[in-house]
């Protein structure tokens, strides 16, 4: 209860007022007692004047005269010293008459004190008996004096009569402060009684003037508890322009600001997790005890897992074979990453492992997960390729580096050998110029160079027609009929023609190639919708049926020895699928059957302008 | 903290107001004794009564409390026995006299009186020195039955012998006439006399402590000797009447004469 500032500003409060009536009325207690002494002074002051002291002397030291009547009837006058009783009777007939001044009472008296004894022998109180105190033994001493201090429990006031240095009597006046302690505890209990009404009273006016204070506050508490929870409208503006009334906009302000950057920061995580995941790269995230806190779609799809909630860093790495530890991330360099390559079975993966902090210490782990399938398989083509190419083109270059080498070693061999040998050196230096030219081909379609090249109207009809009638001589040798028959009508086209020629005379050759004397090979043109479809099929050796995804792979054959003694590069086919692809936006399709025939169909858009 | 300075302000004007109160308090209370005896002395000197510097004793309060004081040793069998032994009896021809083995303590009034004649093991106590009188008159005190706690032990040796008197005080002030004397020759008892009232309670009266009174009325006395010099004014109390069971305690003051004399006034 009383932790609540209501209660800690009416104490205080409380305190205040106490503490203020304490000083005032100890500053009073002091003022009065200083009162009285002021005035018991200022009085003997005013009553015991010069004169009037002299008039004491007067009548203390005066001598009764003693009128003796002589036998002869002469006077004689003679004098002597009062007795101490005589006197004192004298200066208390004096005093009763002049000591109105002194406002003698009961507690404040006068009195006559032999100056020899100490006895009292008048007391305006009937006192018998007085405290020796200081003021009246120095007066016995023959001093005047007077005490009126603050620590004194009376006030007196002596004044010695003496003769001949003898101190005869003593006029003392004493003050036994009745009054003065009667008044003090009058307004001591007055103020007690002052100080217990105002605790109540201040406590009481404190806790209602704090409780103004307060109630609002504690009205605005429940407010921001209540906005703290989500209620927006829990506060309102305030018209009022005091300290309450601010803290109340502040808090509104407040709140406001921090809705609108809880919801930028709920929009900036919501945009996250969509980039997250819709990702093409899959993403893992750790917390530094190794658990999964974060997974997308593409991390879940590419490892190959379902559910991979309750996985654990070390564990799930060493089982996937990703050779790395959270010891090897929390030793690592800041702002450094680690890099795995991983196989899950078709798929290559590049883990990339990076660490995450928050307020400069390491929070997480990140795992970045690349597909790099194709950059491998492409990689391993290019390899392929690249040992490909060596190697057709080291065959020829042996087999002109023996024969020019033989020929250089038998000069006088005859011209017959000779000229064999520099057909064989010509043949291979043609075929090394051939897969030149076909890589060369091959580049340019790559780059899509020949897309480039100005095209030109195509009748494909009319190709067709006089490539059957040139090659068809070629065919008699091996006793093949080569027919050409045009199903429907074929548009003309715009492309390149010579990169179209190209293909057909490859297509034909092949069929050619590899179907037996006596073999049929025929070659059909249609447009069907938009497309012009021209179909080459022969009743050759065909191609059996797991070679058929690799037939059009560059220097891919499928009889290596047959093939390179045909004079084949193994580019014929991946130049005419590259040309039909490229150049001409078609297609090209390749289907057989095992010692039955091939068919090869490609498929030109007819509006290829 | 907003306003600590001013709470900080406000707290040490509190404790100023509380402070200053205190002090007014204390300085309003008024003097307890006055110590300044230079009036008084100088009066006495007037009168041919020297005062020794140090004859004031210190006195700390303004009142002293009368008080009502019983006799500790009221059973005369029983402290006889405890002092002869336990078959000693009064005299059939006198019953302030019990006698023993020709050994008798004399009772007279409230006072009692032992003369060892014999060196018997019951007197004997080891090494009593001045400088072991608690310890002497512990074992003694325990002997007799009465607790000499609260009380003032003045020893002093004299040619093999060691006398101790111890004096009941009240309050820290002597009873000058409630004492016990032990005499202890060659390690014997060998006598031990006095009276031995114990405080039971106050009477709500009491007299203010005045020196300044008590030396007027000495110096008024008559039969003050010529040039008397005193030695010591101390406070204490006086047993009014120690005929009875129980006795009241008189305020006095003690003046004492270079010449031995003592003088009690009442306060």
């Amino acid at each position: 209860m009383f932790k609540s500032i209501r209660w800690k500003i009416a104490a205080l409060f409380t305190a205040l007022v106490v503490a203020a009536e304490v000083l005032i009325g100890t500053c009073a207690l002091f003022f009065t007692i200083n009162y009285f002494h002021k005035d018991f002074k200022n009085t003997i002051s005013a009553v015991f004047t010069d004169e009037f002291k002299n008039s004491l002397y007067d009548i203390a030291l005066a001598e009764n005269t003693i009128v003796i009547h002589g036998d002869d009837g002469e006077t004689i006058t003679e004098t002597e010293e009062k007795t101490d009783d005589e006197i004192a009777a004298e200066l208390q007939a004096y005093l009763s008459e002049n000591l109105n001044g002194l406002n003698l009472s009961q507690s404040r008296f006068c009195a006559v004190i032999s100056g020899k004894t100490g006895e009292i022998l008048y007391s305006s109180n009937n006192a018998e008996k007085t405290d020796s105190t200081a003021v009246l033994i120095n007066a016995m001493n023959g001093g005047e004096s007077i005490t009126a201090a603050f620590r004194s429990r009376y006030m007196d006031y002596a004044v010695p009569i003496s003769k001949d240095g003898e101190v005869k009597l003593i006029v003392y006046v004493k003050d036994t402060e009745e009054l003065q302690n009667s008044v003090i505890m009058s307004l001591a209990a007055i103020m007690l009684y002052i100080i217990a009404a105002s605790v109540i009273l201040s406590f009481t006016v404190g806790s209602i003037l704090s409780k103004s204070i307060t109630k609002p506050i504690k009205e605005l508490t429940e407010k921001a508890k209540r906005l703290a929870g989500g209620d927006m409208n829990a506060l309102e503006y305030a018209d009022v322009h005091d300290e309450i009334g601010e803290l109340t906009n502040s808090l509104i302000n407040l709140a406001q600001a921090r809705q609108e950057s809880t919801d930028e920061a709920k929009g900036e995580k919501i945009k996250v997790a969509t980039i997250l995941q819709n990702m093409s790269d899959g993403i893992l995230a750790f917390d530094m005890k190794g658990r999964l806190t974060h997974i997308n779609r593409e991390a879940s799809r590419l490892l190959q897992r379902k559910y991979l909630d309750d996985i654990n860093f070390d564990s799930f790495f060493k089982e996937i074979n990703a050779n790395i530890s959270l010891g090897d991330l929390l030793y690592m360099r800041t702002n450094g990453s680690l890099e795995r390559e991983i196989k899950i079975e078709n798929y290559f993966l590049q883990l990339n492992f990076a660490t995450f902090t928050v307020d400069k210490k390491i929070s997480g782990i990140i795992v970045v997960i690349h597909d790099i399938t194709k950059q491998e398989k492409l990689e391993q083509s290019r390899r392929d390729f690249v040992a490909n190419v060596s190697h057709e083109l080291r065959t020829p270059l042996t087999t002109i580096k023996s024969y020019s080498e033989t020929l250089a070693d038998m000069p006088t061999a005859d011209k017959e050998l000779q000229t064999r040998f520099l057909d064989v050196i010509a043949s291979e230096a043609d075929r090394m110029a051939n897969i030149i030219s076909d890589l060369l081909t091959l580049s340019e379609l790559d780059e899509n160079k020949a897309y480039f090249k100005p095209s030109q109207p195509i009748d494909i009809s009319k190709m067709l027609e006089i490539l059957v009638d040139r090659m068809s001589l070629q065919a008699k040798k091996k006793n093949m009929t080569l027919t050409y028959n045009p199903i429907t009508e074929i548009p003309i086209i715009k492309g390149d023609y010579g990169c179209l020629e190209r293909v057909f005379i490859n297509i034909i050759s092949n069929s050619l190639k590899y179907t037996k004397d006596g073999g049929k090979i025929e070659i059909f043109s249609s447009k069907v919708y938009s497309d012009i479809t021209v179909k080459i099929k022969d009743n050759g050796i065909g191609i059996e049926a797991e070679k058929l995804p690799h037939i059009f792979d560059r220097f891919y054959r499928v009889d290596r020895a047959r093939s390179r003694n045909t004079g084949g590069t193994g580019l014929g086919l991946a130049i005419a699928k590259q040309s039909i692809e490229s150049a001409f936006n078609g297609k090209i399709k390749i289907t057989s059957e095992y010692g039955q025939g091939t068919e090869v169909t490609i498929t030109i858009p007819a509006d290829n302008q | 903290m907003k306003h600590f300075n001013l709470k900080m302000a406000l707290i040490a004007v509190f404790i100023l107001i509380n402070i200053a109160v205190c002090c007014g308090m204390v300085l309003y209370s008024p003097a307890e004794v006055s110590t300044d005896y230079s009036g008084i002395i100088e009066l006495l000197k007037k009168r041919g009564i020297t005062v020794e510097e140090d004859a004031f004793d210190e006195v700390s309060s303004s009142v002293i409390e009368d008080a009502v004081l019983e006799n500790a040793l009221s059973d005369r069998e029983k402290l006889a026995r405890a002092i002869l032994g336990s078959s000693a009896n009064a005299l059939p021809s006198a019953s302030n006299i019990f006698m023993l083995n020709n050994q008798n303590v004399v009772f007279s009034g409230s006072s009692f009186h032992f003369e060892n004649t014999e060196k018997r093991e019951e007197y004997y106590y080891r090494g009593s020195s001045a400088d072991n009188a608690e310890a002497v008159v512990g074992q003694i005190a325990q002997k007799l039955g009465i607790d000499t706690a609260d009380s003032l032990i003045a020893s002093s040796e004299d040619d093999g012998s060691v006398s101790y008197r111890v004096t009941k005080m009240i309050d820290g002030k002597p009873v000058y006439n409630d004492y016990l004397t032990i005499v202890i020759a060659d390690d014997y008892l060998q006598s031990l006399d006095g009276i031995w009232f114990t405080h039971k309670d106050e009477t709500g009266g009491g007299a203010s402590v005045n020196v300044n009174n008590a030396l007027i009325e000495f110096m008024n006395m008559p039969d003050i000797e010529p040039n008397a010099v005193i030695t010591s004014v101390n406070v204490g109390y006086r047993l009014l009447d120690d005929t009875n069971q129980s006795t009241q305690a008189q305020p006095v003051c003690r003046i004492v004469l270079e010449s031995g004399a003592v003088y009690y006034i009442d306060l």
